[in-house]
């Protein structure tokens, strides 16, 4: 009778499991389609918890990093008369660059007088730290240990001193996430120079992404070429630098990217305002019997002055 | 063994699988290697669920389970939710093995888990294709899968000899929920 007892009460319990096991499959993938459809809500749900483990994140992590850089080290340690050398050549490549670049410069400002251009507001960027890695097989992503405390958007550009790593898809209060430009879900608006021709940077989990929709690869692109922003769609500022293209043995143009992935402790997350946008041609038009004779010397909206 | 005892030691076990989780998912998530390339490593979460679950199948309790797979796929940038029932689907079908493995060779058992674990990420990946997500072509979390699967017999091996969990007798099944 007892055994009967015990077994009617194991089969209940079995039971009961199974029925535990399926309620929580159907919740988990609730919470897939959820992330998929929508994807913002989700994200910020998830930045919540970040934010409430990021300090945690910090402690675990430098320990590990301390570890892998004194390897790093070590190993830097045994070339260092190859790298001593390798160094004082690019200072002096450099001094001449210099020189060059302090030409431009004031030959730029010149003309820029000459023709009365106005140039765009200051970009304006906040630094933070890179803390975790919070990628995978299927995304690549990191957490910076900024957030929207400290001017932080969704979408923002990310660099590091060379390039553009990035962009910010998820912000909570003190931290934030980063795409990575080679994630495979990465698209970034481009163009070539000097043709300008644009195209589409396009994740695909290698150091070099993909250059994607030029009209012409062969003509359009140049092993060698810079590649920057375009700032098409108005997300990124344009003239970001991004890398430089090369072909793949298929011969299919690829960019190498400016910013040290293997490095990247340091990140900058740019705050960026466009313009103003006119969002109606409304506001520009003006009836002719409101003109007065005074007005109609004066040069139209858009001209230089 | 009484009934009192057998309670703490499936508590004991469901605290080191937490905690196992935890550690993991910390490696798991430190900033090591950013680059393209450089981001192939085990899922060493999947592989502490995975042993508990085969070793002791009681105290891999389901919302044990659910929970550290929902903390996994919040804080790791992965599909959100795929991660949580791949997670639940490897240990409620370890569970089942659970007691057809105990008298089977040790290479039998990781054979077993190596399957689970190719199971898992091609239900990851079908739910993001299925999603119309971009997913990495199935070749490309082949070394992931690698690594998962070579990462077991460590993770195996430091909580059956440092921690002792695992290294039970048939007769120390709890009697409650029992193996399937």
């Amino acid at each position: 009778m007892a055994s009967n007892t015990d077994d009617m009460d194991r089969s209940m319990g079995r039971a009961m499991q199974r029925i535990l096991v399926f309620v929580l499959c159907l919740v988990s993938i609730a919470i897939f389609i959820l992330w998929r459809l929508d994807n913002p809500r989700v994200e910020r749900i998830r930045m919540a918890l970040v934010d409430a483990l990021a300090p945690s994140m910090e402690w675990t992590g430098e320990p590990l990093q301390f570890l892998a850089e004194m390897a790093t080290d070590f190993e830097n340690f045994t070339r260092v008369y190859e790298q001593n050398q390798e160094l004082r050549q690019e200072i002096q490549r450099l001094r001449a660059w210099r020189e060059v670049a302090q030409q431009r410069e004031e030959e730029n400002a010149q003309l820029r007088a000459l023709n009365k251009v106005r140039l765009s507001p200051r970009i304006a960027y906040v630094t933070g730290e890179v803390i975790a890695d919070s990628g995978g097989p299927f995304l690549a992503a990191g957490l910076v240990n900024v957030g929207y405390r400290d001017g932080v958007a969704d979408g923002a550009a990310a660099m590091d001193g060379a390039g553009l790593i990035g962009r910010v898809v998820g912000v909570g209060r003190r931290t934030a996430r980063v795409l990575f430009v080679t994630d495979y879900s990465s698209r970034i608006p481009v163009k070539v120079l000097p043709s300008g021709k644009r195209a589409i940077l396009s994740g695909d989990n290698t150091p070099a992404p993909r250059i994607n929709f030029l009209e012409d690869p062969a003509l359009d692109v140049r092993p060698g070429d810079p590649i920057v922003t375009s700032g098409d769609g108005g997300v990124f500022p344009p003239d970001l630098p991004v890398g430089v293209a090369l072909a793949d043995p298929e011969g299919r143009p690829r960019a190498r990217l400016s910013a040290d992935f293997a490095r990247l402790h340091f990140v900058r997350l740019l705050r960026y305002d466009p313009n103003t946008v006119v969002e109606n041609p409304g506001g520009l038009i003006t009836r002719p019997s409101e003109i007065s004779p005074d007005q109609e010397a004066t040069p139209m909206m858009g001209e230089a002055g | 063994m009484s009934r009192e005892a057998a309670g703490w030691r499936r508590a004991a076990a469901m605290a080191a699988l937490f905690l196992g989780a935890l550690v993991s998912l910390a490696l798991q998530l430190a900033p090591l290697g950013l680059h393209a390339g450089a981001r192939v490593s085990p899922d060493l979460v999947w592989c502490v669920v995975a042993y508990v679950a085969l070793r002791r199948p009681d105290a891999a309790h389901p919302l044990l389970v659910f929970g550290v797979g929902l903390l996994q796929d919040m804080l790791a940038t992965g599909p959100f939710g795929a991660g949580m029932l791949t997670l639940l689907l490897t240990s409620e079908f370890l569970r089942a093995q659970s007691r057809w493995l105990k008298r089977r060779p040790i290479l039998i058992e990781w054979l077993v888990v190596a399957m689970a674990a190719l199971a898992a990420i091609f239900v990851q990946w079908l739910m993001m294709t299925v999603s119309f997500g971009d997913p990495p072509a199935l070749g490309e979390l082949a070394p992931r899968l690698g690594l998962t699967v070579l990462a077991f017999p460590f993770v195996a091996a430091g909580y059956r000899y440092l921690l002792r969990i695992g290294a039970v007798a048939d007769n120390e099944d709890d009697r409650v929920f029992g193996a399937a």
